[in-house]
């Protein structure tokens, strides 16, 4: 049974990547159209006690390469109990010429904030910008580009993780750059389905037309970016230039912050659960929608299965120490001629192979994305205890929703 | 922009993935030959070890009528080798390796061997009496078989401690003539049940104390 499971794995876990494989080699290398006029832009910065980044957010915005003129950039103090106001406050004091208002409203959540935002919003564009985040001064200009039929409805940037210092930070780059690879691949053959909020591009009248963010959502941003896709507008991807975020640093913040975007997920494609498997969404509902909801399903038989021969395992191991005591770790080597009749090759060979499809997709991530690729720790970490961790995440996100948990961002 | 996507793609990655994975079951295939043979091997050279114990007796008793201690070590490496080959068999099976008909071959002239060995000692203990070697006879099962696998570790330490103990290892839920004939014998009814110097039954977990106490060559346990 666990060889016929493996097997399963090893095959879906292959499909994909010899399928990524495939569509990195078909990517989309048609050069868009550059910018022939500069559309007014809002950018929307809600903030919630970023008394620590906001500076450095809106320093990045305002070195934007696009006319000063031709933007507004609204900053939504969302009931901060920092100094976060009156930081935004000095900042904008220090930058009178520059277009930058701040809005103070009783905290209420991102959601909101962004409503609010998208209320006030003269742009023809509206931008979400975290307020931890560092923007490419080129950025905007490339993504605007990506808006070349009335079809599209968001387009959103490659993410970087800005300081990489403790385990949990140099784990989520790995992890970052991989997912901003897969999203461009997404985006070539039409799949995708997210709009992070470290920078992202709407069109403001497709926005408002979809009735904006939902306030009640957890992760409003990947709510949004299914409704634009529900009602029929594309979400693409830009290749050129990435943004920086701050991740979270600790294990226990990393926790909450996955279990909140696993509840999100999880909500909103119940959501939207009538996209699956409809020809009116094309891959999406037909190939990727499916393939993620199997892959978490994948993940929780998974944990049952691995959690019980786990257990088993722990409990033989504990006779053999019991009974045997010393003895039990009295090896003699094996022969090479042992360890190649010991493994079993229907298995591990197919395995091996989508691992090495695996390897390849995380190098060349890393060159798309322009970073180096050695394998640290941090990597194997990933691989091969990171998933472990996500699956207890996910197990934890589907307790809170089965319970009905109280949805609260922050 | 036009998307380059093509919805052959699938069909293209569906050939590739199912490439490699008959590629895969064959590499399996070829190496579960190259394992059957090379049990088989063993199983031969075990079997024919036998025969040749059992000529060398007969000749050394024809000549000398002394055989006790020539034949004695013949017999324990006769018993490590098959303890040898029920080991690799026990592997494979729990990886569920080999071509299932020809692996029941193997293990059914695997077990007929042990038998054989087990008789081959029994007759031998009656012989020669004055050495007291230790032979204990183990009823397995495979399935839901925790209990057993605790009895192979007891017995594990047991036969380190105890250099003139001989195991011999049935499978009690394998079908054979001759291992039914010997379960109706000992009345064997569940597993794990081992049996001491040919008379004493023992019934579930046996532990190393146990087990040593009831042997001719008990040692000191350590704590």
């Amino acid at each position: 049974m666990l060889e016929l499971y493996i097997w399963l794995i090893s095959f879906v876990s292959l499909y994909v990547s010899v399928f990524w494989i495939i569509v990195m080699n078909i990517q989309d290398h048609d050069r868009y159209p550059s910018l022939t006029r500069y559309p007014f832009i809002t950018i929307a910065v809600p903030a919630y006690n970023e008394e620590k980044t906001i500076t450095g957010t809106l320093q990045s915005l305002l070195q934007i390469d696009y006319p000063h003129e031709r933007l507004e950039i609204l900053i939504l103090n969302d009931g901060s109990k920092d100094r976060t106001e009156k930081i935004v406050h000095q900042f904008i004091t220090n930058n009178p010429r520059n277009p930058l208002r701040l809005i103070t409203k009783k905290n209420s959540g991102k959601a909101a904030s962004l409503n609010r935002a998208l209320k006030e919003a003269r742009g023809e564009y509206f931008v979400v910008c975290d307020a931890d985040s560092i923007a490419d001064p080129t950025i905007l200009r490339h993504m605007l580009c990506y808006f070349t039929n009335d079809t599209i409805g968001a387009v959103i940037s490659a993410i970087k993780v800005q300081r990489v210092n403790t385990v949990m930070e140099k784990i989520q780059r790995v992890e970052y750059i991989f997912s901003s690879f897969v999203r461009r691949l997404m985006s070539t053959i039409g799949t995708l389905h997210t709009t992070h909020g470290v920078l992202s591009v709407f069109r403001t009248s497709v926005l408002q037309k979809v009735g904006g963010f939902d306030e009640h959502n957890l992760t409003e941003d990947f709510e949004v970016a299914m409704k634009l896709r529900y009602h029929g507008y594309a979400v693409r991807m830009c290749n050129e230039g990435w943004n920086y975020t701050t991740v979270p640093s600790t294990f226990r913040s990393l926790w909450v912050q996955r279990v909140r975007w696993f509840r999100g997920f999880i909500s909103n494609n119940l959501r939207y659960k009538d996209m699956v498997l409809k020809k009116k969404y094309g891959l999406l509902g037909r190939f990727q929608i499916p393939l993620e909801l199997f892959t978490l399903l994948l993940i929780f038989v998974s944990l049952g299965f691995f959690t019980y021969h786990f257990f088993r395992a722990g409990i033989q191991f504990y006779h053999l120490i019991h009974i045997l005591k010393w003895d039990a770790f009295d090896f003699t080597t094996p022969t090479f001629k042992q360890i190649f009749l010991d493994i079993n090759w229907r298995i591990f060979f197919p395995s091996t192979i989508a691992l090495c499809a695996g390897l390849y997709l995380y190098i060349r991530a890393h060159q798309t994305l322009q970073e180096s690729w050695k394998f640290y720790p941090a990597f194997l970490f990933y691989l091969f205890f990171y998933p472990m961790i996500r699956s207890f995440q996910w197990l934890h996100a589907l307790y809170l929703e089965l319970a009905g948990a109280h949805k609260r961002w922050r | 922009m036009a998307l380059t996507f093509r919805k052959d793609m699938f069909f293209t990655t569906l050939i590739i993935v199912t490439a490699i994975f008959v590629l895969g079951l064959y590499i399996g295939k070829q190496l579960d030959d190259f394992r059957i043979d090379d049990t088989t091997r063993i199983i031969v050279n075990s079997e024919l070890d036998s025969e040749s114990f059992l000529i060398e007796r007969d000749f050394i008793t024809s000549i000398t009528g002394e055989r006790c201690d020539v034949l004695r070590q013949r017999l324990f490496t006769l018993s490590e080798n098959l303890g040898e080959i029920g080991r690799t068999l026990a592997k494979y099976d729990a990886k569920h390796i080999f071509d299932q008909d020809l692996y029941l071959l193997l293990r059914r002239r695997f077990f007929l061997q042990e038998i054989k060995s087990y008789t081959m000692r029994k007759e031998f203990n009656n012989a020669c009496k004055n050495l007291q070697d230790d032979t204990i006879l183990f009823f397995y099962d495979t399935i839901n078989n925790d209990e057993s696998i605790q009895q192979g570790y007891a017995l594990d330490a047991l036969v380190k401690h105890n250099k003139n103990l001989s195991i011999y290892s049935l499978d009690r839920t394998f079908k054979e003539p001759a291992l039914e004939s010997v379960k109706q014998y000992y009345n064997i009814t569940r597993s794990p049940t081992v049996i001491i110097n040919y008379k004493t039954k023992k019934e579930g977990f046996t532990g190393e104390g146990e087990l040593n106490a009831l042997t001719h060559n008990s040692y000191t346990l350590t704590k």
